[in-house]
Protein backbone atom coordinates (compact mmCIF):
# COMPACT_ATOMS: atom_id res chain seq x y z
CA UNK A 1 0.00 0.00 0.00
CA UNK A 2 1.73 3.64 -1.00
CA UNK A 3 1.36 5.73 1.88
CA UNK A 4 -0.29 9.25 -0.23
CA UNK A 5 -1.99 10.73 3.48
CA UNK A 6 -1.58 10.91 6.97
CA UNK A 7 -4.60 9.04 6.65
CA UNK A 8 -3.27 6.49 4.52
CA UNK A 9 -0.50 5.76 7.37
CA UNK A 10 -2.96 5.46 9.70
CA UNK A 11 -4.54 2.86 8.21
CA UNK A 12 -1.42 1.06 7.39
CA UNK A 13 -1.43 0.76 10.71
CA UNK A 14 -5.15 -0.07 11.02
CA UNK A 15 -4.63 -3.16 9.17
CA UNK A 16 -3.09 -5.13 12.50
CA UNK A 17 -6.29 -3.44 14.12
CA UNK A 18 -9.02 -4.44 11.38
CA UNK A 19 -7.12 -8.11 12.04
CA UNK A 20 -7.84 -7.90 15.99
CA UNK A 21 -11.50 -6.77 15.31
CA UNK A 22 -12.00 -9.78 13.29
CA UNK A 23 -11.01 -11.65 16.00
CA UNK A 24 -14.14 -10.07 18.00
CA UNK A 25 -11.58 -6.99 19.71
CA UNK A 26 -13.74 -4.77 21.78
CA UNK A 27 -10.97 -2.20 22.18
CA UNK A 28 -9.61 -2.64 18.04
CA UNK A 29 -13.69 -2.38 16.78
CA UNK A 30 -14.10 0.80 18.79
CA UNK A 31 -10.66 1.99 17.80
CA UNK A 32 -11.83 1.40 14.23
CA UNK A 33 -14.59 3.50 14.76
CA UNK A 34 -12.47 6.13 15.91
CA UNK A 35 -10.62 6.35 13.10
CA UNK A 36 -13.27 6.39 10.59
CA UNK A 37 -16.55 7.79 11.81
CA UNK A 38 -15.95 10.76 11.21
CA UNK A 39 -15.29 10.11 7.54
CA UNK A 40 -18.54 7.89 7.07
CA UNK A 41 -20.48 10.70 8.73
CA UNK A 42 -19.17 13.13 6.25
CA UNK A 43 -19.68 10.95 3.71
CA UNK A 44 -23.56 10.25 4.57
CA UNK A 45 -24.42 13.75 5.78
CA UNK A 46 -23.43 14.78 1.75
CA UNK A 47 -25.32 12.05 0.69
CA UNK A 48 -28.49 12.31 2.44
CA UNK A 49 -28.65 15.88 3.43
CA UNK A 50 -29.43 15.09 7.09
CA UNK A 51 -27.55 15.31 10.53
CA UNK A 52 -29.89 13.25 12.25
CA UNK A 53 -30.02 10.56 9.37
CA UNK A 54 -26.21 11.11 9.29
CA UNK A 55 -25.81 10.06 12.60
CA UNK A 56 -28.42 7.19 12.57
CA UNK A 57 -26.79 5.46 9.04
CA UNK A 58 -23.21 6.37 10.20
CA UNK A 59 -24.09 3.69 13.25
CA UNK A 60 -25.53 1.45 11.15
CA UNK A 61 -22.88 1.41 8.82
CA UNK A 62 -20.86 0.72 12.18
CA UNK A 63 -22.88 -1.96 13.36
CA UNK A 64 -23.18 -3.63 10.42
CA UNK A 65 -19.13 -3.40 10.30
CA UNK A 66 -18.66 -5.46 13.60
CA UNK A 67 -21.17 -8.31 12.41
CA UNK A 68 -19.38 -8.67 9.68
CA UNK A 69 -16.11 -7.48 9.47
CA UNK A 70 -14.91 -11.37 10.20
CA UNK A 71 -15.70 -12.29 6.67
CA UNK A 72 -13.60 -9.64 5.20
CA UNK A 73 -11.21 -11.60 3.62
CA UNK A 74 -8.70 -9.29 2.22
CA UNK A 75 -7.54 -6.25 4.90
CA UNK A 76 -6.37 -3.73 2.66
CA UNK A 77 -10.24 -3.89 0.97
CA UNK A 78 -12.05 -2.62 4.44
CA UNK A 79 -12.20 1.31 3.05
CA UNK A 80 -14.15 0.28 -0.38
CA UNK A 81 -16.07 -1.99 1.67
CA UNK A 82 -16.92 0.24 4.84
CA UNK A 83 -18.09 2.87 2.20
CA UNK A 84 -20.24 0.10 0.36
CA UNK A 85 -22.13 -0.41 3.46
CA UNK A 86 -23.01 3.71 3.95
CA UNK A 87 -23.52 4.07 0.42
CA UNK A 88 -26.20 0.64 0.87
CA UNK A 89 -27.82 2.49 3.46
CA UNK A 90 -27.99 5.67 2.28
CA UNK A 91 -29.70 4.23 -1.22
CA UNK A 92 -31.39 2.25 1.43
CA UNK A 93 -32.98 5.87 2.95
CA UNK A 94 -32.93 7.18 -0.09
CA UNK A 95 -35.51 4.19 -1.21
CA UNK A 96 -37.64 4.64 1.65
CA UNK A 97 -37.77 8.47 1.42
CA UNK A 98 -39.06 8.48 -2.14
CA UNK A 99 -42.09 6.14 -0.89
CA UNK A 100 -42.78 8.50 1.81
CA UNK A 101 -43.00 10.91 -0.99
CA UNK A 102 -40.99 13.18 1.54
CA UNK A 103 -38.15 14.08 -0.82
CA UNK A 104 -36.06 16.48 0.45
CA UNK A 105 -33.95 18.89 -1.51
CA UNK A 106 -33.29 21.76 0.81
CA UNK A 107 -31.24 21.50 4.26
CA UNK A 108 -33.40 22.29 6.90
CA UNK A 109 -30.61 23.21 9.61
CA UNK A 110 -31.64 22.68 13.24
CA UNK A 111 -29.47 24.83 15.59
CA UNK A 112 -30.59 23.14 18.64
CA UNK A 113 -30.20 19.56 20.18
CA UNK A 114 -27.38 18.28 17.74
CA UNK A 115 -24.46 17.81 20.53
CA UNK A 116 -22.35 15.40 18.08
CA UNK A 117 -21.67 18.05 15.73
CA UNK A 118 -20.12 21.87 16.00
CA UNK A 119 -19.97 24.59 12.78
CA UNK A 120 -17.05 25.09 10.94
CA UNK A 121 -17.13 29.01 11.49
CA UNK A 122 -17.76 28.76 16.01
CA UNK A 123 -14.30 25.79 15.80
CA UNK A 124 -12.19 28.61 14.24
CA UNK A 125 -11.42 30.22 17.44
CA UNK A 126 -9.75 33.57 17.57
CA UNK A 127 -10.79 34.45 13.88
CA UNK A 128 -14.32 33.79 14.27
CA UNK A 129 -16.51 36.12 12.41
CA UNK A 130 -20.17 35.73 13.17
CA UNK A 131 -21.17 37.43 9.54
CA UNK A 132 -18.39 35.80 7.33
CA UNK A 133 -19.32 32.25 9.74
CA UNK A 134 -22.83 32.65 8.14
CA UNK A 135 -22.31 32.93 4.99
CA UNK A 136 -20.03 29.82 4.93
CA UNK A 137 -22.98 28.22 6.31
CA UNK A 138 -24.86 29.19 3.84
CA UNK A 139 -22.76 28.51 1.12
CA UNK A 140 -22.46 24.98 2.93
CA UNK A 141 -25.83 24.33 2.65
CA UNK A 142 -26.21 25.62 -0.76
CA UNK A 143 -23.63 22.57 -1.94
CA UNK A 144 -25.35 20.07 0.03
CA UNK A 145 -28.78 20.86 -1.42
CA UNK A 146 -26.99 20.63 -5.16
CA UNK A 147 -25.21 17.48 -4.29
CA UNK A 148 -28.38 16.65 -2.99
CA UNK A 149 -29.90 17.32 -6.58
CA UNK A 150 -27.84 14.90 -8.45
CA UNK A 151 -28.69 11.75 -9.41
CA UNK A 152 -28.08 8.62 -6.60
CA UNK A 153 -25.11 7.10 -8.53
CA UNK A 154 -23.47 10.11 -9.65
CA UNK A 155 -23.57 11.76 -6.55
CA UNK A 156 -22.00 8.89 -4.60
CA UNK A 157 -18.90 8.94 -7.18
CA UNK A 158 -18.55 12.77 -6.92
CA UNK A 159 -18.43 12.49 -3.01
CA UNK A 160 -16.13 9.57 -2.26
CA UNK A 161 -13.70 11.43 -5.21
CA UNK A 162 -14.28 15.00 -4.14
CA UNK A 163 -14.67 14.65 -0.68
CA UNK A 164 -13.25 11.71 0.81
CA UNK A 165 -10.16 11.35 -2.20
CA UNK A 166 -10.90 7.63 -2.86
CA UNK A 167 -9.01 6.18 -6.04
CA UNK A 168 -10.57 5.06 -9.04
CA UNK A 169 -9.86 1.74 -7.98
CA UNK A 170 -11.78 2.13 -4.80
CA UNK A 171 -14.42 3.64 -6.10
CA UNK A 172 -14.93 0.78 -8.53
CA UNK A 173 -14.91 -1.78 -5.93
CA UNK A 174 -17.14 0.48 -3.45
CA UNK A 175 -20.24 0.33 -6.17
CA UNK A 176 -19.15 -2.65 -7.95
CA UNK A 177 -18.88 -1.15 -11.22
CA UNK A 178 -16.19 -1.17 -13.76
CA UNK A 179 -12.96 1.39 -12.85
CA UNK A 180 -14.04 2.96 -16.40
CA UNK A 181 -17.51 3.53 -15.53
CA UNK A 182 -16.55 5.01 -12.21
CA UNK A 183 -14.73 7.78 -13.95
CA UNK A 184 -17.34 8.37 -16.60
CA UNK A 185 -19.80 9.06 -13.62
CA UNK A 186 -17.66 11.47 -12.04
CA UNK A 187 -16.94 13.05 -15.26
CA UNK A 188 -20.96 13.78 -16.27
CA UNK A 189 -21.47 13.70 -12.27
CA UNK A 190 -19.51 16.76 -11.72
CA UNK A 191 -20.81 18.37 -14.97
CA UNK A 192 -24.28 17.82 -13.63
CA UNK A 193 -23.54 19.73 -10.97
CA UNK A 194 -21.60 22.67 -12.21
CA UNK A 195 -25.13 23.11 -13.84
CA UNK A 196 -27.29 22.66 -10.67
CA UNK A 197 -24.97 25.34 -9.29
CA UNK A 198 -24.78 27.91 -12.34
CA UNK A 199 -28.74 27.06 -12.39
CA UNK A 200 -29.00 28.23 -8.63
CA UNK A 201 -26.66 30.93 -9.00
CA UNK A 202 -23.87 29.68 -7.03
CA UNK A 203 -20.89 30.57 -9.20
CA UNK A 204 -16.99 31.55 -8.38
CA UNK A 205 -17.95 35.17 -8.66
CA UNK A 206 -20.51 35.03 -6.79
CA UNK A 207 -19.11 33.05 -3.82
CA UNK A 208 -16.10 35.21 -3.64
CA UNK A 209 -18.40 38.43 -3.82
CA UNK A 210 -19.73 37.44 -0.33
CA UNK A 211 -17.29 35.48 1.03
CA UNK B 1 -6.38 11.25 -37.54
CA UNK B 2 -8.74 13.35 -35.02
CA UNK B 3 -7.80 12.34 -31.20
CA UNK B 4 -11.01 12.93 -28.62
CA UNK B 5 -11.02 11.98 -25.25
CA UNK B 6 -13.86 10.75 -23.76
CA UNK B 7 -15.69 11.27 -19.89
CA UNK B 8 -13.38 8.80 -18.58
CA UNK B 9 -10.07 9.85 -19.65
CA UNK B 10 -11.15 13.32 -19.05
CA UNK B 11 -11.97 12.71 -15.14
CA UNK B 12 -8.71 11.16 -14.60
CA UNK B 13 -6.86 13.88 -16.61
CA UNK B 14 -8.77 15.81 -14.08
CA UNK B 15 -7.11 14.44 -11.01
CA UNK B 16 -3.50 13.86 -12.69
CA UNK B 17 -4.49 10.29 -12.86
CA UNK B 18 -3.14 9.69 -16.39
CA UNK B 19 0.12 8.65 -17.70
CA UNK B 20 2.43 11.30 -18.82
CA UNK B 21 1.79 10.20 -22.86
CA UNK B 22 -1.44 10.28 -22.32
CA UNK B 23 -1.31 13.56 -20.31
CA UNK B 24 0.17 15.24 -22.95
CA UNK B 25 -2.56 14.30 -25.72
CA UNK B 26 -5.45 15.57 -23.90
CA UNK B 27 -3.48 18.45 -23.30
CA UNK B 28 -2.96 18.97 -26.50
CA UNK B 29 -6.72 18.01 -27.71
CA UNK B 30 -7.39 21.10 -25.20
CA UNK B 31 -5.39 23.58 -26.61
CA UNK B 32 -7.00 23.08 -29.90
CA UNK B 33 -10.11 22.76 -28.87
CA UNK B 34 -11.05 25.70 -26.70
CA UNK B 35 -14.83 24.40 -26.08
CA UNK B 36 -13.43 21.51 -23.99
CA UNK B 37 -11.27 23.49 -22.33
CA UNK B 38 -13.33 26.32 -20.96
CA UNK B 39 -15.81 22.97 -19.46
CA UNK B 40 -12.79 21.39 -17.82
CA UNK B 41 -11.73 25.18 -16.95
CA UNK B 42 -15.14 25.64 -15.41
CA UNK B 43 -15.69 21.88 -13.37
CA UNK B 44 -11.61 23.00 -11.89
CA UNK B 45 -13.11 26.22 -10.69
CA UNK B 46 -16.35 24.65 -9.69
CA UNK B 47 -14.00 21.70 -7.73
CA UNK B 48 -12.55 24.65 -5.81
CA UNK B 49 -15.66 25.72 -4.68
CA UNK B 50 -17.04 22.41 -3.45
CA UNK B 51 -13.82 22.79 -1.30
CA UNK B 52 -15.61 24.96 0.61
CA UNK B 53 -17.53 22.60 2.07
CA UNK B 54 -15.54 21.32 5.13
CA UNK B 55 -16.36 17.94 7.00
CA UNK B 56 -18.61 18.85 9.88
CA UNK B 57 -17.09 17.96 13.40
CA UNK B 58 -18.09 14.97 15.21
CA UNK B 59 -17.56 12.85 18.28
CA UNK B 60 -18.00 9.29 17.67
CA UNK B 61 -19.89 7.26 19.64
CA UNK B 62 -18.80 4.25 21.55
CA UNK B 63 -20.15 0.88 20.67
CA UNK B 64 -20.69 -1.64 23.81
CA UNK B 65 -21.00 -4.91 23.27
CA UNK B 66 -23.58 -7.31 25.05
CA UNK B 67 -22.09 -10.39 23.04
CA UNK B 68 -20.11 -10.74 19.79
CA UNK B 69 -23.94 -10.05 17.73
CA UNK B 70 -25.23 -7.69 20.18
CA UNK B 71 -24.28 -3.83 19.79
CA UNK B 72 -25.71 -0.99 21.57
CA UNK B 73 -24.46 2.23 20.33
CA UNK B 74 -24.49 3.75 24.14
CA UNK B 75 -26.02 7.22 24.46
CA UNK B 76 -23.27 8.32 27.19
CA UNK B 77 -23.97 11.94 25.68
CA UNK B 78 -27.46 11.86 26.23
CA UNK B 79 -27.11 10.28 29.70
CA UNK B 80 -24.17 12.69 31.40
CA UNK B 81 -26.77 15.68 30.06
CA UNK B 82 -29.29 14.35 32.04
CA UNK B 83 -26.63 13.81 35.22
CA UNK B 84 -25.22 16.99 34.78
CA UNK B 85 -29.05 18.77 35.00
CA UNK B 86 -30.07 16.52 38.21
CA UNK B 87 -27.13 17.10 39.89
CA UNK B 88 -27.04 20.96 39.12
CA UNK B 89 -30.57 20.97 40.28
CA UNK B 90 -29.54 19.00 43.59
CA UNK B 91 -26.86 21.23 44.28
CA UNK B 92 -28.71 24.47 43.60
CA UNK B 93 -31.81 22.96 46.09
CA UNK B 94 -28.36 22.34 48.68
CA UNK B 95 -27.49 25.48 48.56
CA UNK B 96 -30.76 27.02 49.19
CA UNK B 97 -31.22 24.87 52.04
CA UNK B 98 -27.62 25.66 53.31
CA UNK B 99 -28.47 29.59 52.91
CA UNK B 100 -31.71 29.19 54.83
CA UNK B 101 -30.35 27.39 57.24
CA UNK B 102 -27.34 29.85 57.97
CA UNK B 103 -29.39 32.81 57.72
CA UNK B 104 -32.06 31.17 59.72
CA UNK B 105 -35.17 31.97 57.84
CA UNK B 106 -38.15 31.23 58.90
CA UNK B 107 -41.56 31.11 56.53
CA UNK B 108 -44.93 30.12 58.25
CA UNK B 109 -48.20 30.23 56.63
CA UNK B 110 -51.06 31.26 59.05
CA UNK B 111 -54.94 32.83 59.44
CA UNK B 112 -54.09 33.83 55.16
CA UNK B 113 -50.98 35.71 56.50
CA UNK B 114 -47.71 34.43 55.13
CA UNK B 115 -44.50 35.21 57.48
CA UNK B 116 -41.43 35.55 56.41
CA UNK B 117 -38.53 36.40 58.45
CA UNK B 118 -34.70 35.76 59.04
CA UNK B 119 -33.40 35.44 62.47
CA UNK B 120 -35.27 35.14 65.76
CA UNK B 121 -39.05 34.92 65.15
CA UNK B 122 -40.94 38.12 66.76
CA UNK B 123 -44.01 38.35 67.07
CA UNK B 124 -45.56 41.19 64.76
CA UNK B 125 -49.05 41.30 64.25
CA UNK B 126 -49.83 41.47 60.97
CA UNK B 127 -51.47 44.99 60.18
CA UNK B 128 -54.66 46.57 61.16
CA UNK B 129 -56.39 46.44 57.67
CA UNK B 130 -60.21 47.50 59.33
CA UNK B 131 -59.75 51.29 58.37
CA UNK B 132 -58.90 50.26 54.35
CA UNK B 133 -62.11 51.03 52.92
CA UNK B 134 -63.18 53.29 49.64
CA UNK B 135 -63.58 56.17 51.12
CA UNK B 136 -60.41 56.09 53.65
CA UNK B 137 -58.45 55.01 50.10
CA UNK B 138 -59.98 57.82 48.04
CA UNK B 139 -59.07 60.62 51.06
CA UNK B 140 -55.81 59.46 51.15
CA UNK B 141 -55.30 59.55 47.61
CA UNK B 142 -56.63 62.92 47.64
CA UNK B 143 -54.66 63.89 50.49
CA UNK B 144 -51.79 62.56 48.81
CA UNK B 145 -52.48 64.09 45.34
CA UNK B 146 -52.72 67.33 47.26
CA UNK B 147 -49.62 67.31 48.53
CA UNK B 148 -48.20 66.23 45.02
CA UNK B 149 -50.01 69.39 43.47
CA UNK B 150 -48.68 71.27 45.97
CA UNK B 151 -45.09 70.69 45.93
CA UNK B 152 -45.49 70.37 41.87
CA UNK B 153 -47.30 74.12 41.80
CA UNK B 154 -44.39 75.54 44.10
CA UNK B 155 -41.58 73.63 41.82
CA UNK B 156 -43.41 76.10 38.81
CA UNK B 157 -43.72 78.93 40.37
CA UNK B 158 -39.88 78.61 41.33
CA UNK B 159 -39.22 77.87 36.92
CA UNK B 160 -41.37 80.65 36.81
CA UNK B 161 -39.86 83.21 38.56
CA UNK B 162 -36.34 82.22 37.10
CA UNK B 163 -37.77 82.16 33.80
CA UNK B 164 -38.86 85.67 34.15
CA UNK B 165 -35.69 86.80 35.68
CA UNK B 166 -33.66 85.08 32.92
CA UNK B 167 -36.00 86.46 30.37
CA UNK B 168 -35.39 90.15 32.00
CA UNK B 169 -31.38 89.68 32.06
CA UNK B 170 -31.70 89.19 28.49
CA UNK B 171 -34.15 91.76 27.35
CA UNK B 172 -31.47 94.49 29.21
CA UNK B 173 -28.81 92.73 27.68
CA UNK B 174 -30.77 93.18 24.16
CA UNK B 175 -31.74 96.85 24.93
CA UNK B 176 -28.19 97.77 26.05
CA UNK B 177 -26.85 96.00 22.69
CA UNK B 178 -29.49 98.04 20.42
CA UNK B 179 -28.36 101.19 22.03
CA UNK B 180 -24.75 100.53 21.20
CA UNK B 181 -25.76 100.03 17.91
CA UNK B 182 -27.55 102.65 17.15
CA UNK B 183 -25.23 105.04 18.32
CA UNK B 184 -22.60 103.44 15.80
CA UNK B 185 -25.71 104.42 13.35
CA UNK B 186 -25.58 107.84 13.94
CA UNK B 187 -21.36 107.96 13.35
CA UNK B 188 -22.14 106.26 10.03
CA UNK B 189 -25.06 108.66 8.96
CA UNK B 190 -22.33 111.83 9.47
CA UNK B 191 -19.48 109.47 7.66
CA UNK B 192 -21.89 109.21 5.03
CA UNK B 193 -22.72 112.65 4.46
CA UNK B 194 -19.35 113.60 4.74
CA UNK B 195 -18.77 111.42 1.91
CA UNK B 196 -21.61 112.62 -0.07
CA UNK B 197 -20.46 116.27 0.28
CA UNK B 198 -17.03 115.37 -0.96
CA UNK B 199 -18.20 113.46 -3.81
CA UNK B 200 -20.88 116.16 -4.69
CA UNK B 201 -18.02 118.81 -4.46
CA UNK B 202 -15.59 116.84 -6.61
CA UNK B 203 -18.14 116.15 -9.15
CA UNK B 204 -18.53 119.92 -9.57
CA UNK B 205 -15.04 120.56 -9.73
CA UNK B 206 -14.70 117.90 -12.50
CA UNK B 207 -17.71 119.66 -14.56
CA UNK B 208 -16.95 123.01 -14.54
CA UNK B 209 -13.41 121.80 -15.60
CA UNK B 210 -15.01 119.68 -18.34
CA UNK B 211 -17.16 122.77 -19.69
CA UNK B 212 -14.30 125.09 -19.30
CA UNK B 213 -12.46 123.07 -21.75
CA UNK B 214 -14.84 121.77 -23.89
CA UNK B 215 -15.66 125.70 -23.99
CA UNK B 216 -11.75 126.38 -25.21
CA UNK B 217 -12.51 123.88 -27.59
CA UNK B 218 -15.47 124.95 -29.27
CA UNK B 219 -13.84 128.71 -29.20
CA UNK B 220 -10.90 127.48 -31.10
CA UNK B 221 -12.89 125.09 -33.37
CA UNK B 222 -15.14 128.01 -34.22
CA UNK B 223 -12.11 130.57 -35.24
CA UNK B 224 -10.74 128.06 -37.25
CA UNK B 225 -13.86 127.30 -39.24
CA UNK B 226 -14.47 130.77 -39.66
CA UNK B 227 -10.70 131.66 -41.41
CA UNK B 228 -10.94 128.93 -43.07
CA UNK B 229 -14.88 129.65 -44.39
CA UNK B 230 -13.50 133.43 -45.29
CA UNK B 231 -10.28 131.56 -47.58
CA UNK B 232 -13.28 129.71 -49.19
CA UNK B 233 -15.13 132.33 -50.03
CA UNK B 234 -12.54 134.70 -51.64
CA UNK B 235 -10.63 131.79 -53.46
CA UNK B 236 -14.37 131.07 -54.75
CA UNK B 237 -15.01 134.80 -55.54
CA UNK B 238 -11.37 135.08 -57.53
CA UNK B 239 -12.15 132.23 -59.33
CA UNK B 240 -15.44 133.13 -60.34
CA UNK B 241 -13.95 136.28 -61.57
CA UNK B 242 -11.29 134.37 -63.66
CA UNK B 243 -14.02 132.42 -64.92
CA UNK B 244 -15.68 135.99 -65.99
CA UNK B 245 -12.47 137.15 -67.33
CA UNK B 246 -12.02 134.61 -69.47
CA UNK B 247 -15.13 134.38 -70.69
CA UNK B 248 -15.26 138.23 -71.83
CA UNK B 249 -12.03 137.16 -73.44
CA UNK B 250 -13.75 134.73 -75.37
CA UNK B 251 -16.51 136.75 -75.95
CA UNK B 252 -13.79 139.33 -77.16
CA UNK B 253 -12.34 136.97 -79.45
CA UNK B 254 -15.56 135.85 -81.24
CA UNK B 255 -16.82 138.95 -81.98
CA UNK B 256 -13.32 140.27 -83.27
CA UNK B 257 -12.98 136.90 -85.90
CA UNK B 258 -16.86 136.91 -86.75
CA UNK B 259 -16.05 140.92 -87.56
CA UNK B 260 -13.04 139.73 -89.56
CA UNK B 261 -15.57 137.03 -91.35
CA UNK B 262 -18.28 139.81 -92.07
CA UNK B 263 -15.38 141.99 -93.21
CA UNK B 264 -14.28 139.03 -95.74
CA UNK B 265 -17.56 137.58 -96.79
CA UNK B 266 -18.74 141.92 -97.41
CA UNK B 267 -15.57 142.23 -99.39
CA UNK B 268 -16.14 138.96 -101.31
CA UNK B 269 -19.38 140.15 -102.33
CA UNK B 270 -18.43 143.59 -103.61
CA UNK B 271 -16.01 142.04 -105.87
CA UNK B 272 -17.97 139.20 -107.35
CA UNK B 273 -21.40 142.13 -107.50
CA UNK B 274 -18.27 144.13 -109.19
CA UNK B 275 -17.32 141.36 -111.71
CA UNK B 276 -20.54 140.73 -112.57
CA UNK B 277 -21.73 144.51 -113.65
CA UNK B 278 -18.66 144.74 -115.59
CA UNK B 279 -19.40 141.74 -117.43
CA UNK B 280 -22.80 143.02 -118.47
CA UNK B 281 -21.74 146.18 -119.56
Amino acid sequence: MQADTLLDIAMMHADSLIVNAQKGDEKALNQLVGLWYKRIYNYVLKYCCDQDLATEISQKTFIAMFRNVSKLNDVNRFKPWLYRIATNFCHEEERKKKRNKLVSLTVTRKDDDLPETIDVGEAEGNYFNPERSYQQLELEEALISALGEMKEDQRSVVIMKEYEGLKFKEIAEALDISENTAKTRLYTGLRHLKEILKRNNITKETVYYEL
Amino acid sequence: MSYKPDESILAAYLYGELSKDEQAKVAIYLTEHPDAKRELDEIKSMQKLMGKLKDKEVTEPSFVFENPLVVVVSKHQFLSRIMKLTIGMAASIALLLLVGYFTELHVSFENQTMKLSFGDTKNISPTDTSNVTEDNIKAWMQESLAVNNQSILSKINDVETSLVDKVNTQNSAHSVQLKSMNTSNNIDQTIIDQYVSQLKEENKEIILRLVDVSERNQQQYMTAMMTDFSNYLDQQRTNDLEVIQTSFNNLKDNTEINQIETNELLASIISTVNDDTSGQF
